[in-house]
C-alpha cells in the first residue's frame, strides 16, 4: 500500500519508490486536464496556459483536444484540454476520446504523464465519481477544487487537507476566474511530474469493474467529515430563476422573446455599422480606381477586390452580434434550459432537447455545432442532428439574404412599423430551413437511423454572470475567422472568377461590337454597355456559364447567377462577392464599381427584361437556405461521421432539395406576380 | 414508489434504479444511487421532461427515465 503522495499543504514526502522523472530529454511532459461538464475545466485551462479557448456553460463545449504549454513554469509542460465527461464508460464520443487520450491511443498525442482532474466544489460527491475511475491509469493525479468561492458562499466548508489525504492526491482549492489560483496549481503540477508516483488512495480504490453504487460508497467514505454545511441548505438563485425561466408558459415566452431580440438586433443594430463599412469601401473603390491605370488592373482592384471581397466584409457586424448572443446564452447557462423546454417538441422528430443545443448554435455556424454533437451519447440521435444542422440558417447565409432583400424587396411597414416586409422575408428564410429539417429528421429516425427513443438526462448548470472576456473571445474568434476567410478563400475564388470573367478580353470582340455599332448607329453609352456585355459573354466564364445555363434556366436564373452559385461552393457568402464581380464587370467598364444592389437591379436579359425580379430573388434566397454550399461543413460532417458517405449524401440531397425549392418559389412567384398584375 | 409519483418540492431518498440498462447505469453515474436525496422542482409543458434537484445538482429527465428511479416512501 502506498503512502498518500501529497496533501495540499504538505510538500511531497520522500517516496522510497520514487521514480525517475518521466520526461525524456526533448519531450515535454504532458498533463491531461479532465473534469465533469460545467466544472470550469476550460476556464482553468485558459488560466494556466493563457490560451483563449472558447468556454461555455453547457456540455460538449471543448470538443477538440486543445493543447498548450503551461505558463509561468520554468520548464515546458504541455496541458491537454479534454472534453468534459461524467465518467469514462465511453457512451458518448466525448468520453471515448478522454479514455483514449489517457491510454495514449490518440494520434499525435502521447500518453499523459499526469492528470489534473477539475472538480466542482459545490457538488463534490458527483464530481469525484470521475476521479474513482482515474486511479486505474496509475498516473500522478492533482485535484483542482474549483469554484471553492461559490461553495463557501453556499455555506459549504471543505477540509481540503483531509480530502487530500483520503484521495491520496494533492487537492488544490481554486477559483478558475481568479489569476491568483494559478500559482498553487502550477506548483502542484510540477510536483506531480517531478515525483511521478502514481496516485493511490490509502483505502484501496474501487475495482475496475465496480458498479456506480460501489463507487459512490467509496466516495461517501472518502468524504466523511470532509464537507460541513455551515450555512443554510441551498435554495439557490438558479432554482428561483428556473421557476420562471423554465415555466411551461413564461419559459416559452422568454425563449420566444430571446429569439426575437437576437433576430431584431442583427437587422437593426448592425445597420449603421454596415453603412459605415459600405461607405468606406465605396470611397476606397473610387480612390483606388483613380490610382490604378485603366484596363485589367483597375478592373481587378475595383470590381474584383473591393467590389467582391469588400461586399462580403460588410457583414462583419452582423456576424459579431450573432456570435455575441450565442456566447452570452451559453455563458449564462441558458442553453441547457432551452434544451429542457424544447425536449417535448424535439421528441416528435425522434430527437431530444439535447440536440437542440447544437441546432441553436448552428444558427451562428454549423461547423462548431456539428463538433458539439459529440456530447450526444446516442449514436443515431447524434447522426441525425449532424445531418440536419446545416439546414439551420447560419451566419454565412445572412449576406445573401440581406443583399437580395435590400435590392429587391420594398420596405413596406407591417404591424404598425414593428417589422417591415424585408424583415418578414428574412424571418421566412430562417423558418424555411426549420420547416425542411423537421420532416427530414423524422424520416431519418424512421429509416436509416431507426431505433428506440434516446434517453434525455441533462444537467442544468447554475446560472453564471456572463464574463465579458469570454464573450469577447468568441466574437474575436468568429470575426477573425470571417475576415481571414474573406482574405483567403473568398479572395482566391473571387480572383479566379474575376480572371475567368475578364479574359480573354480579345480585340475581336471589340471589333465585332464596333461593326454592329456603326451599322446600327449606337450612341456612346449604348456602345459601352454592349461592349461590356459582349466581353463577358465571350469570356471563359461566359462560355462555361452558357454550358450550365440549362441547369438553372428553369428557375429563371441567367448563367451569371448560375456561375456565381457554383463558385460559392467553398462558402455561401462567396456568392455575394462573385455576384459583385460578375455584375460589375458586365456593367459599363468606364464607371466606378456601382453598389452591388444597384448592379443587380440594372441587370437585364438580352430582351431588356430585368433579371432580378422578386420571384428570382426569393428563389436565390431559398436556394441558399437549403443548399450545402459550404466545404467546411461537408468536411466536418465527414470527420464526425467517420465516413465519406454522409457528406456526399448531404451535398447531393441538399442541393437537390435547394434546386426543387428554388424552382417552386420562382414558378409560384411568377404565377402570383402575374395574378397581381 | 417511483420518482414519477413524487410530489413536487418534497425531498425523497432514492432506493435504487431499476434494471441494468445503459440508461440505468448513466443515471447511477450522475448520482442517482441508493441514499441520494432527490426532489422534483418542476415540469415542462405537457408534464415531460421534469426538473429535479439531485444532491447539489439540477437535472432534467424524461418521465421514461424518472420511472426507473425507485424512492423510499416519504416518511
Amino acid at each position: 500500500m502506498a503512502l498518500p503522495s501529497a496533501g495540499s499543504s504538505s510538500p511531497a514526502p520522500n517516496h522510497s519508490h520514487r521514480l525517475t522523472p518521466v520526461s525524456i530529454e526533448g519531450k515535454a511532459p504532458i498533463v491531461a486536464l479532465i473534469g465533469n461538464p460545467n466544472s470550469g475545466k476550460s476556464s482553468l485551462f485558459n488560466l494556466l496556459t493563457g490560451f483563449r479557448r472558447h468556454v461555455a456553460n453547457y456540455p460538449g463545449v471543448s470538443v477538440d483536444v486543445g493543447r498548450a504549454p503551461v505558463r509561468g513554469i520554468a520548464r515546458r509542460v504541455e496541458l491537454l484540454d479534454l472534453p468534459g465527461s461524467y465518467s469514462l464508460t465511453a457512451l458518448s464520443p466525448d468520453e471515448a476520446l478522454v479514455r483514449d487520450a489517457l491510454e495514449g491511443r490518440l494520434a499525435h498525442t502521447p500518453k499523459p504523464d499526469a492528470i489534473v482532474v477539475v472538480v466542482d466544489a459545490t457538488n463534490l460527491r458527483r464530481n469525484l465519481f470521475l476521479l474513482t475511475e482515474l486511479y486505474e491509469f496509475h498516473l500522478p493525479i492533482v485535484v483542482a477544487l474549483n469554484m471553492s468561492d461559490i461553495a463557501r458562499a453556499r455555506g459549504l466548508s471543505i477540509d481540503d487537507r483531509l480530502l487530500g489525504e483520503r484521495l491520496g492526491a494533492a487537492v488544490v482549492p481554486a477559483v478558475a476566474t481568479r489569476s491568483a489560483s494559478a500559482g498553487p496549481l502550477r506548483a502542484a503540477i510540477e510536483q506531480a511530474i517531478d515525483h511521478a508516483a502514481p496516485t493511490e488512495p490509502p483505502s484501496s480504490p474501487p475495482a475496475r469493474n465496480a458498479s456506480p453504487e460501489q463507487r459512490y460508497d467509496w466516495i461517501d467514505g472518502a468524504l466523511d467529515g470532509v464537507v460541513k454545511r455551515v450555512g443554510h441548505s441551498l435554495s439557490t438563485h438558479s432554482e428561483r430563476a428556473d421557476r420562471i425561466v423554465t415555466h411551461p408558459l413564461w419559459g416559452c415566452l422568454i425563449l420566444l422573446a430571446v429569439m426575437f431580440v437576437i433576430f431584431q438586433s442583427i437587422f437593426t443594430w448592425a445597420a449603421p455599422l454596415m453603412d459605415f463599412i459600405d461607405g468606406g469601401f465605396g470611397w476606397l473603390s473610387q480612390a483606388a480606381g483613380g490610382l490604378a491605370p485603366a484596363g485589367a488592373w483597375r478592373s481587378f482592384v475595383t470590381d474584383g477586390l473591393i467590389g467582391g471581397v469588400g461586399g462580403v466584409l460588410i457583414f462583419l457586424p452582423q456576424i459579431l452580434i450573432l456570435f455575441a448572443f450565442i456566447a452570452l446564452l451559453e455563458d449564462l447557462g441558458y442553453m441547457a434550459r432551452a434544451a429542457f423546454m424544447m425536449d417535448r417538441a424535439m421528441r416528435v422528430f425522434g430527437l431530444t432537447g439535447r440536440a437542440f443545443i447544437p441546432l441553436l448554435s448552428s444558427y451562428a455556424c454549423a461547423v462548431p455545432a456539428i463538433m458539439g454533437t459529440r456530447a450526444i451519447s446516442d449514436r443515431r440521435e447524434r447522426f441525425v442532428t449532424i445531418l440536419i444542422a446545416p439546414f439551420m440558417s447560419c451566419s454565412a447565409r445572412l449576406p445573401v439574404y440581406v443583399l437580395i432583400t435590400a435590392a429587391l424587396i420594398p420596405a413596406t411597414p407591417f404591424l404598425g412599423g414593428w417589422i417591415d416586409l424585408r424583415g418578414l422575408v428574412l424571418l421566412a428564410m430562417y423558418i424555411v430551413g426549420l420547416v425542411v429539417a423537421a420532416p427530414i429528421a423524422w424520416l431519418l429516425r424512421r429509416t436509416a437511423f431507426r431505433g428506440p427513443p434516446p434517453s434525455f438526462m441533462l444537467e442544468l448548470p447554475s446560472y453564471k454572470w456572463p464574463r465579458p472576456r469570454a464573450i469577447w473571445a468568441r466574437m474575436w474568434a468568429a470575426g477573425r475567422g470571417f475576415v481571414v476567410r474573406a482574405g483567403t478563400i473568398i479572395l482566391a475564388v473571387n480572383l479566379m472568377v474575376w480572371a475567368l470573367a475578364y479574359f480573354p478580353h480579345s480585340p475581336e470582340t471589340r471589333a465585332r461590337v464596333e461593326a454592329t455599332a456603326t451599322a446600327e448607329s449606337w450612341d456612346a453609352e449604348r456602345f459601352d454597355h454592349e461592349l461590356a456585355g459582349a466581353y463577358q459573354r465571350d469570356s471563359y466564364l461566359g462560355r462555361m456559364g452558357r454550358t450550365i445555363e440549362p441547369l438553372v434556366r428553369p428557375i429563371g436564373w441567367d448563367w451569371r447567377i448560375g456561375m456565381a452559385v457554383i463558385a460559392s461552393f467553398p462558402a455561401r457568402e462567396v456568392v455575394v462577392s462573385t455576384l459583385g464581380t460578375i455584375y460589375n464587370l458586365g456593367a459599363n467598364e468606364n464607371e466606378a464599381s456601382a453598389p452591388l444592389q444597384q448592379a443587380l437591379k440594372d441587370a437585364r436579359w438580352p430582351g431588356g427584361r430585368p433579371v432580378f425580379t422578386i420571384p428570382v430573388g426569393l428563389s436565390i434566397m431559398v436556394f441558399f437556405a437549403l443548399c450545402a454550399q459550404c466545404s467546411s461543413t461537408l468536411v466536418v460532417i465527414g470527420r464526425e461521421t467517420q465516413s465519406w458517405l454522409w457528406p456526399i449524401v448531404s451535398f447531393v440531397a441538399m442541393t437537390a432539395m435547394a434546386w426543387m425549392a428554388a424552382w417552386m418559389t420562382s414558378t409560384l412567384g411568377g404565377v402570383v406576380t402575374a395574378a397581381i398584375r | 414508489m417511483r420518482l414519477t409519483d413524487a410530489i413536487n418540492a418534497i425531498t425523497y431518498k432514492i432506493r435504487g434504479v431499476t434494471g441494468a440498462s445503459e440508461v440505468a447505469r448513466r443515471l447511477a453515474e450522475l448520482g442517482v444511487v441508493r441514499g441520494a436525496e432527490v426532489r422534483v422542482l418542476g415540469r415542462s409543458l405537457f408534464g415531460d421532461p421534469i426538473r429535479v434537484r439531485l444532491g447539489e445538482s439540477h437535472l432534467a429527465l424524461r418521465v421514461a427515465e424518472a420511472g426507473l428511479v425507485e424512492l423510499e416512501p416519504h416518511a
